[in-house]
């Protein structure tokens, strides 16, 4: 045979199966364009150039990397229920005398032209959108300023050669699925019966256990940096058990309600039970995989979008002040120099400062043992604490929090605040100082972050300096094995009353303010200075790009589900269309045909989107206590951008429902039919 | 005697998409079928019974001219209520069983009774004489794809027959069968015809024919010719019946 011929065969293929080739084309087209996007911008001189644009370049790196596999999965997947749907011409073609070679020729062909359009157009509407993401991605990171349009030739050719090379997987894939049958095979396939489903009860109730320890997991996790670890272990659990519930339990459910005589033979179930029970051990793994896709995109977006919004206030939360100071090991005379040099730098510069927050304090890691005392030297294997400990004259003196109540502290007393939420009548320490806790700490009084470690957090406060020296002592015994006395370290926090720009110099100048002091300085001392102005870039960077690259994929993901949706309706319509012809013989009227199959898409389709929508209620806790790892400490927020996300998503989803299931009635109802004529 | 079924200048004609060619699939028919009559169809293919059965059937729609089904005129009945008319008064078998595979033997048997809301032990009760009589008792709870032809067929005759059809129609209903199962369903006919069961059925086998009691012969659209059984035997039938093919074929060729 001709080259030419190969084409022609080819081209008409595509054009009689478009109803099933156009949404793989299309699907094809988008994920080369988000490629090539995702591309573009890590390599975006504009964008790696701003302020935070490094971290947003690993990022969207990173981006790239899932956007390529995924719709490599993706994309294969997809392509196996077209080679499934058209086995059967395949196996016209070798009756009628075509050659496996000739096959494979006419399928290279295809493949060529659908790689080659989706390639074309996906990089035509990647490079017209690149100038379009670009700018939404600078104007998310607050910058606004005009760049040039352009187009990245190194990423056009990696686009094409990652490409390339997932197409030709994708028919080397095909190829191999049409080798192994002969052409009677092909031609029969899908008439050949099928056997009953037997619900498999025992893995039905492994799913449901497994789901259930993955949300007792969820929901008892306190530690965000432990969350992190179960939470792998937890989403693993709830994949493994969704699968299970999908494939083996709907199948039990179904086999259970059969033998209800009553429920069964009744009008409205006959036909949804007992057609149910096929679909779901056909669709029971494509279902579930759309329940977790669907759990990534709620998850993903709901997280990106709350972090984003919340940015300013998770910035505050990590750095609570535009200037924060400490300066440790230090005496007192540095502590002067320094408290001077910030009073003139800020008296040179004409700048005022407010919310100042200033004390001394103790800091170390201490294991708690059996009887709740804290020890420092225990330290390695269990859960540490991190010790707070601060003279209650800085602690009364501080500006910030509630106003104070109750009187100064005698000897021995002390207030105390646990991050994990714990009450001790006393707090002992393992060299025997020990106290009674009159109150609890206000947390606020001393700008102790809310960060990662929350939990672990204990704040003490003291009543005498000489408390604090003696932990400092203590501690500095037990770790670094030196008796010599220890300065106590200090904390100095302020605002600044001048725009970023003032904040930023003088950040600089202050943070360089002890290289110039001349006096001695003590041994192990450290100074070190910070602020939220220096970070906002790198944090509002990272939530930018974060945002950004959840919600194209996202979006990406978004659209996965709906091709997969849309051929299984496709597939489905196929194989119901003699079903309902028959039903139709039987005596059915189209109104009840309808009401029949209705009730089981309506099962089919949104089966996922309940069980995603659980699956997100029960991931809640842990994630926002993860988002406490990225400082976002608003849970309404997040509550906020769940049901956002969730309520986004189901109307999505509804309209592909509609979409979709009208083009499953056209199918079925092709038969001929005297309500048609 | 009572008539079940009136054909009356019943014409069919088949215009296709654009408008183009008309199709004349039936010309003029004009029959009559009484209660417990057994009556064949025969003709070539393209010769228009499968059209005449499914209008029959009310699964299509006449260009003129009325079917009249126990005294109800088809046409006069509203689309929606076809299908439940057809339920409640018809009884189909067809050549390839038209079994749903996702159902067991006795739910597909049960099929029509569940539609129309009767109780289980209603419906138990209707299938148990009705099996055994059908030699399917063993096989109920089985799948189409487990059992033979034959019993596919019969499984198909008992969804046919459970809901007391006034008319069973059988569209080819040996076309699928080897010549046993073939033998065991005609005489499973004859003997539902003997209890009382009218029967049409549409067929290309003389044999299937040569056991009905009237065989109406359509050619061109138009019932060409009828042979009565009368007294005679089978085999008399059988010979008549193919007599009449052979003049019918033979006739053709002459044109």
């Amino acid at each position: 045979m001709k080259p030419m011929l190969y084409l022609r065969l080819a081209a008409g293929n595509i054009r009689k199966n478009r109803k099933i080739y156009f949404p793989y084309l299309l699907t094809c087209v988008c994920m080369v364009a988000i490629f090539y996007i995702l591309g573009f911008l890590a390599k975006d001189p504009d964008v790696i150039e701003m302020r935070g644009g490094r971290t947003l370049e690993t990022i969207l790196g990173f981006g790239v990397v899932v956007i390529a596999v995924f719709s490599a999965l993706f994309l294969f997947y997809t392509n196996s229920f077209l080679v499934k749907r058209r086995r059967k011409e395949m196996g016209l073609y070798s009756v009628l005398g075509m050659g496996k070679r000739h096959i494979a020729g006419v399928m290279l062909c295809e493949n060529i032209m659908i790689g080659f359009l989706g390639v074309l157009f996906g990089l035509g509407g990647g490079i017209l959108l690149s100038k379009l993401s670009q700018m939404c991605l600078l104007r998310l990171m607050g910058n606004i300023a005009p760049f040039p349009f352009y187009v990245n030739i190194r990423i056009m050719l990696l686009t094409v050669a990652v490409y390339g090379a997932v197409f030709l997987l994708i028919y080397l894939s095909s190829l191999r699925k049409l080798g192994t049958a002969s052409p009677l095979e092909l031609l029969r396939e899908s008439s050949a019966g099928e056997k009953e489903p037997k619900g498999n009860l025992p893995i039905a109730l492994l799913g449901l256990a497994l789901v259930a320890v993955g949300y007792w997991l969820a929901l008892t996790v306190k530690d965000p940096i432990e969350a992190m670890a179960w939470f792998f272990a937890a989403v693993i659990l709830v994949i493994l058990g969704t699968y299970c519930c999908f494939i083996a339990g709907s199948v039990s459910f179904l086999r259970l309600l059969k033998r209800n005589r009553r429920y069964y033979y009744s009008p409205k179930h006959f036909i949804p039970v007992s057609g149910m029970t096929y679909r779901m051990k056909r669709n029971g793994a494509g279902l579930a995989s759309i329940c977790i896709l669907s759990t990534m995109v709620l998850v993903t977006l709901s997280s990106v979008t709350s972090l984003y919004i919340g940015k300013t206030d998770s910035l505050r939360a990590r750095y609570p002040r535009h200037i924060i100071m400490e300066l440790k090991g230090a005496d007192e005379k540095m502590w002067e120099y320094l408290d001077l040099s910030v009073g003139q730098t800020l008296d040179r510069c004409g700048v005022k400062s407010k919310g100042r927050c200033f004390y001394r304090y103790f800091q170390g890691y201490a294991a708690m043992n059996e009887d709740g005392i804290l020890d420092f030297s225990r330290m390695g294997h269990q859960t540490l604490f991190r010790i707070t400990a601060v003279p209650y004259r800085d602690y009364a003196a501080a500006e910030q929090g509630a106003p104070l109540t109750g009187r100064p502290l005698e000897e021995g007393e002390a207030l105390v605040f646990f991050g994990n939420g714990e009450e001790q009548k006393t707090v002992t320490f393992a060299d025997g100082q020990r106290y009674t806790v009159v109150g609890e700490a206000d947390r606020q009084r001393v700008l102790l972050t809310s960060g990662a470690d929350f939990e672990g957090q204990i704040l003490l406060v003291l009543p005498d300096d000489g408390d604090i020296d003696a932990l400092l002592d203590s501690y500095a015994e037990e770790i670094f094995d030196d008796a010599t006395p220890r300065n106590p370290n200090r904390y100095l926090a302020f605002d600044l009353d001048a725009p970023q720009q003032t904040r930023l110099e003088i950040l600089n100048l202050l943070s360089s303010v002890m290289e110039e002091y001349d006096g001695e300085t003590s041994g192990g001392y450290s100074y070190y200075t910070t602020g939220s102005d220096w970070n906002e870039a790198d944090f509002f960077g990272n939530y930018a790009g974060l945002f950004f690259i959840g919600v194209l994929l996202g979006a990406a993901f978004v659209f996965a589900t709906i091709l997969i949706m849309y051929y299984k309706q496709i597939t489905e319509g196929y194989e119901d269309q003699s079903r309902f012809d028959i039903m139709r013989r039987v005596g059915m009227t189209r109104r009840e045909i309808r009401a029949a199959v209705n009730s089981q898409v309506i099962a089919v389709f949104f089966l996922p989107l309940l069980a995603a929508g659980v699956h997100m209620a029960f991931a809640f806790p842990m994630i926002s206590r993860m988002l406490r790892l990225f400082d976002l400490i608003n849970v309404r927020l997040f509550l906020f951008t769940s049901v956002l996300s969730f309520l986004f998503f189901a109307v999505f989803y509804v309209a592909v429902y509609l979409i979709t299931s009208r083009a499953y009635y056209g199918i079925v109802s092709a038969a001929p039919d005297r309500g048609t004529a | 005697m009572m008539k079940i079924l009136e054909v009356r200048n019943l014409k069919k004609i088949y215009t296709t998409r654009f408008g183009g060619n008309r199709v004349t699939a039936l010309e003029n028919v004009n029959f009559e079928v009484e209660a417990g009559e057994y009556v064949a169809i025969m003709g070539e293919s393209g010769s228009g019974k499968t059209t005449l059965l499914n209008i029959v059937a009310s699964l299509d729609r006449p260009t003129s001219g009325s079917v009249i089904l126990s005294g109800i005129d088809l046409g006069s009945v509203k689309d929606k209520d076809i299908a439940v008319f057809r339920r409640d008064h018809l009884g189909f078998v067809f050549q390839d069983f038209n079994l749903l595979d996702s159902f067991s033997v006795r739910d597909n048997i049960f099929l029509p009774l569940v539609l129309s809301g009767k109780r289980y032990a209603e419906m138990e009760k209707r299938l148990t004489p009705l099996a055994f009589q059908l030699g399917i008792g063993d096989v109920l709870s089985k799948f189409p794809y487990e059992i033979s032809g034959g019993q596919k067929q019969r499984a198909a005759v008992a969804r046919a027959m459970i809901t007391e059809p006034q008319l069973l129609l059988a569209d080819e209903p040996t076309g699928a069968l080897d010549s046993r199962s073939s033998e065991e369903l005609l005489r499973l006919f004859a003997e539902l015809n003997g209890r009382g069961q009218t029967i049409l059925m549409v067929t290309h086998s003389a044999k299937a024919a040569s056991r009905a009691g009237r065989v109406l012969f359509i050619k061109d659209g138009i019932v060409f010719h009828q042979i009565y059984r009368g007294n005679c035997r089978d085999e008399e039938m059988y010979q008549r019946i193919s007599d009449t093919l052979t003049v019918i074929a033979t006739e053709g060729q002459g044109k």
